[in-house]
Order: structure tokens, then sequence, then C-alpha cells
């Protein structure tokens, strides 16, 4: 009977303590304002709104295209200082996401002194946004301990990106993705347009700024997505410019391939080949001035 | 005794339904176990999202010329691989992919006529969770159309030769209930690793 009863006591223990880890599974500890995009149906289950996902790369990933075509210079950063006068929450957001695109640029050159301090001044703006867990004492130790390693600079700065962006996800706060991807885009996009001293028709970088054309109407739509959400309105407005500028670059036939294949040797799939966005130098020096004008706006606090 | 015995499988069950629950409830971490083969690395626009039984569900995809992508798609267990994934490449409006999650009964798994089911790489001899690998020879954004079809449960059914008489084969069928089928909640991923063409040169 003692035996049996030890074991309910236990059984009881165990099911209460996971029932309570269910239900606060999702909650994320530290100040959020969590705006979610679920609804409870009828039935009991949670029903997601949007069902088109636009698949964002991160700031590392833009830069990866360009960071062996360009200098490395620390004049193009958003100045750490500003970082206090970011009051409200779509400012915070946005200039987080222009941080955290600076920390990326920084990485991709092996600036681990200027990396640093970014990640310190994205880790002082994640209370605000309710993002601190992701700056842990781990990843603290991890950023000293491969401080000389241009590549694990990289990888730290990716992972960190990973982990803001599941975080945020975990807990639905698409509005909060967005704001942080319209600053880190822009804030990239300042940095590679500034980077180039002169257009020439065949350079990768300039074609580079042409295709992310399909990463600008993307990040459009994922904002046109949730202009119920604050800030989200005044932000795709703020971005209008750059939308124009871009609405000038058409589509013209590629050079045809000379392979006419549609895999490859090792069974890739080859695909877009005969069409590609044209920029000229007209295109380039109109999206160059929009890019710096919103990128002055949202950092400015204006 | 018997009643304690109730109570404490009660408890169990309760307990291991509540886990499970958790589970599916953290779709944003579906993905996490998934490694990067060398050489490529992980692309941080992968995503898994929370999708149910009978919808259809979006991902839109932009590719730079200049890398080399792999995709890869996973689904809960609770989606019995139900699924069909449609990709278009936006620039041409062509179908690249168009694939269900298994293949049809009787038939075996291999590379190119699944989305989802592992199977047998006659090269290294072990199993394979499907890939695709995409060059995009322009810049362009990819459509992947998910399609997650109706959940049935499935019973086996005796197959009859023109006879009635039963041949000793079974059939996987649909039970379909009265009010139609049921909706279930699961995960649902579009894992993403990419690595430099080797075709690209500046």
């Amino acid at each position: 009977m003692k035996l049996i009863s030890k074991s309910l006591v236990v059984a009881s223990a165990a099911t209460l303590l996971t029932i309570q880890a269910c239900n606060s599974g999702n909650q994320q500890t530290g100040q959020t304002t969590q705006t979610p995009t679920e609804e409870t149906t009828s039935d009991g289950f949670d029903e997601i709104e949007q069902t088109t996902f636009y698949l964002l790369p991160s700031p590392e990933d833009i830069f990866a295209f360009s960071a062996d075509k360009m200098k490395y210079s620390s004049a193009l950063l958003n100045s750490f200082d500003k970082s206090e006068t970011y009051i409200n929450t779509k400012m915070q957001e946005i200039n987080f996401g222009v941080y955290v695109a600076d920390m990326a640029y920084a990485a991709a050159f092996g600036e681990y002194k200027d990396a640093a301090k970014y990640l310190q001044t994205i880790k002082g703006m994640s209370g605000k946004i309710g993002l601190e867990s992701i700056f842990t004492q781990a990843l603290a130790n991890r950023i000293d301990q491969f401080i000389e390693n241009k590549d694990s600079l990289k990888e730290i700065a990716n992972d960190t990106y990973f982990d803001i962006k599941k975080s945020l996800e975990s807990n639905n706060r698409n509005s909060t993705i967005a704001q942080i991807s319209a600053g880190g885009w822009v804030e990239c996009m300042y940095i590679i347009t500034n980077s180039i001293e002169k257009y020439a028709e065949n350079d990768p970088n300039i074609q580079h700024i042409a295709d992310e054309k399909n990463v600008f109407t993307s990040l459009m739509q994922y904002l046109g997505q949730m202009t119920d959400k604050p800030g989200i309105s005044e932000t795709l407005n703020d971005l209008k410019p750059i939308a124009e500028a871009y609405s000038k670059l058409q589509m013209v036939d590629a050079e045809p391939s000379k392979n006419t294949k549609t895999t490859n040797t090792e069974g890739a799939i080859l695909i877009g080949g005969n069409k590609k966005i044209e920029i000229t130098e007209d295109n380039f020096n109109l999206l160059k001035a929009r890019i710096a004008q919103v990128r002055q706006q949202l950092t400015d606090n204006k | 005794m018997k009643t304690l015995k109730k109570i404490l499988l009660g408890l169990t069950i309760a307990s291991a339904l509540c886990s499970a629950s958790y589970a599916q409830s953290s779709c944003a971490t579906f993905l996490n176990m998934r490694k990067a083969a060398a050489p490529y690395r992980y692309n941080t626009a992968s995503k898994s999202a929370t999708c149910f039984s009978g919808k259809k569900y979006e991902f839109l995809l932009p590719l730079t010329k200049g890398n080399e992508y792999r995709l890869q798609f996973f689904a809960s267990p609770v989606f019995n691989n139900e699924v069909q994934v449609k990709i278009v490449d936006m620039n041409t409006s062509e179908t690249i992919i168009d694939l269900p999650g298994h293949v049809e009964n009787g038939m075996e798994p291999k590379k190119g006529n699944t989305i989802l089911q592992d199977y047998m790489d006659s090269k290294t001899n072990k199993l394979v969770h499907p890939f695709f690998d995409i060059v995009p020879q322009q810049s362009t954004s990819l459509k992947i159309m998910i399609e997650i079809k109706d959940h049935y449960d499935y019973t086996e059914e005796a197959v009859l030769n023109e006879w009635g008489e039963a041949t000793g084969e079974t059939v996987k069928k649909p039970i379909i209930p009265e009010g139609g089928p049921e909706v279930v909640k699961g995960c649902f991923g579009v894992y993403i690793t990419d690595k430099p063409s080797d075709t690209s040169s500046f």
C-alpha cells in the first residue's frame, strides 16, 4: 500500500510538472510585446492566418555574395551611439535589424573589434524588444574564444541571427521579424551601393543589386500581410521610394546560355536561364540615392 | 488496487499527450536537428511552419545567381507523407518539381520520384532523404507550393479477383468518417542549404 501511494505521488507530480511545462512552453522569458497572428477556431485548433511564407536571406547571406569584391569601410556603419535615441518599438526593431546588418558586415571582413561593438549594441537593444534571452554567457564565451578567426566570427554572426529569428518565430512575432528584416535589408543595400565607386555594365555587384529586387519584392509582400500590426504601414510607406526605383528595372532576355541542358553533370537542376533584371547606370544611381535617403530616414529617428 | 492502477494509467497517458502536443506546437524548431552536408552551409531562409491537413501553403524563396541551393522537405509523421509539392520558377513560370510525399502502393521510392520518402542510394547503399539541387543561371524566385492532403485513417482491404475471390493481397483504403476527414495539425519544413556555384566566375 505504501509503495502504491509513493508511485501515485510520483506519477502525479511528474504529470503536473509536464502539464505546467506544456502551458509555459511557448512563453518567452523577459519583457515581450507578443503580437500573435494565431486565432483559435471553434474546434480548439490554433489556426495561422498566413498561408504564404516569405523566405528572406539574412544579412550574412547578402554580404556573402559581395564581400570578396568589396573593401571594408567602418564609415558606412550606423553609429552605435544612436541606439539610445530609438524610443518607439518600430524604430527599435528596424534599427535592431540595421545593427544586425552592421555586425554581419564587420564579421564578413573579419573586423573583430567592430563586430564585437555591434554585438554589444544589439545585446543592449535586445532587452527593449524582448530578445535578451538570446545573449547568453555561452554566446559571450564563444565570441571571446574565436576572436581572431574570421570564418568563426561569420558563423557566430549567422548563428546569432538564426537564434533571433527562431525565438521570434516560436512566439509568432512575425511583425518584429518583418521590421528587423526591413532594417537589415536597407542597411545591407546601403553598404553595398556605397561600396561601388563607379557603375560598370557587367559588374557582378551591380547585377546583384538588380537581383535584390526579388528579395525586396518578397519583403514588401511580407510587410503587406501585416498592415494591421503597429508600425508596419509606416515602414511600407518609408520603403516606397525604393519600390519606385526598382519598378524602373526591366526583365530582359539574358545572353543565351551555351549550356542547353536542364541539369548539370552532377544532376543539379538549372533554372532561370533566359531572363535577367536589367540595371542601367541611371537605374543604379537612382537606386543608390533612394536607398541612402530611406536609410537616413530610418536611422536618424526623424 | 484496480482503481489506483487506472488512475496511474490515466495520468501517464495525459502526460504523454501533453508532451506530444508541446512537441507539435514548437514548429519553429522543427528543423533544428538537421545538419548541412559539406560543402553546403545552412541558409537562414529555411523555415518550418505549423500546417493543417486539407490546406495549401506557399513558400517564396529568392535565389541568387552564383549560388547553388539544396532543398529538402520534412513533414510531421501525423501527415503520413500525404503531401504534394510543386516548385515553379517565377522568372519563367516553368514547373521544376511536382512530386508526391510518397510513392504509390507497390512502387519503390527512388531519387526523383518522391519529395519526403527516404530511398536507398544505389551508390552508397544508404538510406537518403530526398534532396533537390538547384542552380539559378539568373537570379530568380521560386514559388514552393505545398498541399497537405486530407487526413484519413486506413484499413487493409482484401484484393479480389474478377470472380470475387480473395487473391491473398491487400491494399490500403482510407476510412472516410461521416462528417468528413479529421483535420490534423503538424509541422512542415523547407530546409535550405547553399554553396557557391561551381559555374560562377567573376
